[in-house]
């Protein structure tokens, strides 16, 4: 039995040469594949929002001019009673708007599961709404909860009393936009929970039942747990998307009555588009920036510390 | 001047795709003859033009027309009309005078022509004055003493009834006055019938303002530095709308509607009377009830006899050369001919007091009656901040949440504080 020596530093490293020649030549692999997107990236997010904030801190005019004004655009964004209101408004809408989404996409994504005949088409037709135009779909959902509409004529031969689903009080009318986008949106979200459900392995579901285990306790213990990658992406987009909201209000109320739907994208828009106050437009679409970024942040943090 | 360009460039390719990565509709786009959006070379100018033809291949034909007589009379100027849709107008406008790459005349509102000339997105074209344009449009094309643009056209609202609907409650003669308005208020009481359609979320110079300005009143006070609504005419307009509303005179859904004829109770038969129908609106009426059924009646009267109409105003943006051409091609489609051949294809009246009014049709009678009264809204450079103030405060009052005092003077407080700024 010869004795083993332990390779020199020399050897060690020449054998290494290859390896981290292969990871580099990888790695630039990996960035030519990406560099389509990265570019698009850049191009269509990165520079806009940058440029954004940088045209936050100035007063901008239609024809090119430009003033430097520090942070004089945020100072009246936050003193700004209508622009605080909108962003209560949006608040109170995510509230409202992504447990709901939440629900339905799980709920529908929970049943497209169990089809077993025809599943390709009840997926389709479930994705449908969302490649409707919402344009037509609101003019659609305005009459359905309008006083006058099939909705209410039901509640009034049932309950004999219409429900001002668009021009009651604030949480109603944002419930009833809410549930306009939540049908025109759930089918996006709904497939990414439907492979989610899809990726968790059946053998799994097997050894629950063999142990007793009651369909909600599955459900419970077993499909959440394992969903939860595919639940977070689910509830970051439909935060952000809840924080855009702009396209229902403008269709379905036009931001009221008495501003009761009027979002801060909507007020955005106003700002830019109405009344031509870029730079000041730019601060509030920096502020929005700012605190999708950060809900995004703790939601990403929270996720992560329930998965240690 | 070029890092100005530059700079401008970037800030349009950052509004338009911030804007774009914020919402999810689509962004229009343009159906014009002409390709390109570039800036105008000398000899060319670039007109974005709106559908005031409502049928598109009729439109397609009138405009490539327009091109060819204009060019034939101007040897040396390549006149592009581009075709644009109504959707998206503000931000497709805005977007494009902000990037220096558009048009170099372009359709506008009266309450969008200030916030452009006031942004130093507009030039001048007081050089092409006529004194026969309506006085009405030429004040609404006209910010600081500079006209900014030239009338095409003109349109006119006025009170459009069901008099079928009215008959049958034993109301046979229209309303003139507001005393007659409120008195069939009174009549159709628990009818379960709105006398009178009022949309909440449509612009203001089509529903508050001109009971506002029937009232005496005014939006704007005479030094334009703060606002003259709440005032006792101001007062007396919220109060017939609130008075109506608890007569059950109004649409159930007054505060949130948008406006749309179709589709609404003016055609179905449970709203009477729409006090801001176009003529297009009252032939919609004319299509859903019969055209015997429906009457065009005269201007509601208070203390004044006013009503509101939109001229159409071509205006010069900033992106247009100082050669010329521009002020020729505005001539051009503001003539008396042009106009007369403009109002016979859209349906619209001539903004001018010497063209001809086609009188094919039953319904220009009525409305013209109506153009004596009109006025194009109150030129201010803040009329949209303005009016985006007020229309909240309107909609609490009608909802019952604000009383008629307190919600215009929540709304002037809020709407001086627009102007301030």
């Amino acid at each position: 039995m010869s004795p083993q020596t332990l390779p020199d530093a020399a050897s060690v490293a020449a054998k290494r040469v290859p390896g981290r020649a292969r990871r580099r030549r990888d790695a630039t692999t990996g960035l030519l594949f990406v560099a389509p997107m990265l570019v698009l990236f850049l191009m269509f997010r990165a520079f806009p929002t940058l440029g954004a904030i940088g045209l936050s801190f100035t007063q901008y005019r239609i024809n090119g001019t430009w003033k430097f004004v520090g942070v004089q655009n945020y100072a009246t964004f936050f003193s700004s009673e209508v622009g605080l209101n909108a962003l209560k408004t949006t608040l109170l809408y995510a509230v409202i708007y992504v447990p709901m989404m939440l629900v339905v996409a799980l709920g529908v994504a929970l049943l497209l599961h169990r089809v077993v005949f025809g599943s390709g088409l009840f997926r389709s037709l479930m994705f449908l709404p969302y490649v409707t135009s919402f344009v037509l779909a609101g003019i659609i959902w305005v009459w359905l909860l309008g006083p006058d509409g099939p909705i209410n004529a039901v509640l009034v031969a049932v309950a004999s009393a219409p429900i001002p689903f668009l021009s009651g009080a604030q949480p109603l009318i944002l419930t009833s936009i809410a549930a306009a986008s939540v049908w025109h949106g759930y089918g996006y979200s709904m497939l990414i929970l439907l492979a989610g459900l899809k990726s968790i392995p059946a053998e799994l579901y097997e050894s629950a039942r063999i142990d007793g285990a009651s369909a909600w306790n599955q459900f419970w213990s077993l499909t959440l747990p394992l969903l939860r990658p595919s639940l977070f992406f689910v509830l970051v987009i439909e935060t952000i998307a809840a924080f855009q909201v702009f396209d229902t209000a403008y269709v379905m109320t036009g931001g009221g009555p008495a501003r009761a739907s009027y979002s801060l994208v909507y007020y955005l828009y106003d700002s830019a588009f109405k009344f031509l106050d870029f730079g000041y437009a730019a601060a509030v679409g920096v502020v929005l920036f700012l605190i999708v970024l950060a809900i995004s942040l703790v939601q990403r943090f929270v996720v992560d510390r329930e998965d240690a | 001047m070029k890092k100005q360009r530059l700079l401008a460039a970037a800030t349009a390719l950052t509004l338009s795709l911030s804007f774009a990565a914020c919402s999810s509709g689509a962004t229009p786009a343009a159906t014009g003859s002409a390709g390109g959006t570039a800036a105008a070379s000398k000899g060319e100018v670039t007109v974005w033009m709106y559908p005031v033809i409502a049928d598109e291949a009729a439109s397609r034909t009138f405009w490539q027309k327009a091109e060819t007589d204009f060019e034939a009379k101007n040897a040396g100027i390549d006149l592009k009309v581009e075709l644009q849709p109504w959707k998206g107008r503000d931000e497709q406008v805005a977007t494009a005078i902000a990037s220096n790459r558009g048009p170099d005349l372009v359709l506008l509102t009266p309450d969008s022509l200030p916030g452009f000339a006031a942004s130093g997105g507009l030039k001048s074209l007081k050089s092409v004055n006529d004194p026969a344009f309506l006085p009405a449009a030429v004040e609404a094309a006209t910010v600081d003493g500079e006209m900014y643009a030239v009338p095409l056209y003109h349109t006119v609202v006025a009170p459009t009834y069901n008099k079928k609907a009215l008959a049958d409650k034993g109301i046979m003669t229209l309303p003139t006055t507001w005393d007659e308005l409120k008195a069939d208020a009174e009549k159709l009481k628990g009818s379960n019938v709105a006398l009178m359609d009022y949309a909440g979320t449509a612009t203001l110079n089509m529903t508050f303002y001109p009971l506002l300005w029937q009232a005496g009143g005014s939006v704007f006070a005479e030094d334009g530095k703060k606002v003259a609504f709440n005032s006792d005419a101001g007062r007396q307009a919220l109060q017939l709308l609130v008075d109506l509303n608890n007569l059950g005179a109004l649409p159930k859904d007054a505060a949130t509607r948008a406006g749309a004829v179709e589709g609404s109770g003016l055609t179905n038969g449970s709203t009477i009377m729409s006090p801001y129908a176009v003529k297009a609106d009252a032939m919609a009426m004319q299509k859903a009830l019969g055209a015997e059924n429906v009457q065009v009646g005269p201007v509601l009267k208070n203390k004044e006899q006013v009503t509101f109409g939109l001229p159409g105003l071509l205006a010069r943006t900033s992106i247009s050369e100082d050669n010329g051409t521009s002020e020729k091609v505005a001539q051009f489609l503001a003539s008396k001919e042009f106009q007369t051949e403009l109002a016979k294809a859209s349906g619209y009246f001539p903004a001018r007091s010497d063209a001809t009014v086609d009188t094919s049709n039953a319904l220009n009678a009525p409305f013209s009656e109506a153009l004596k009264h009109v006025k194009a809204g109150e030129v201010h450079p803040q009329s949209r901040q303005v009016m985006a103030a007020l229309t909240p405060h309107i909609q609490a009052a009608l909802q019952g949440t604000k009383t008629v005092e307190q919600a215009l003077k929540d709304a002037e407080t809020e709407a001086n504080g627009q102007i301030k700024a």
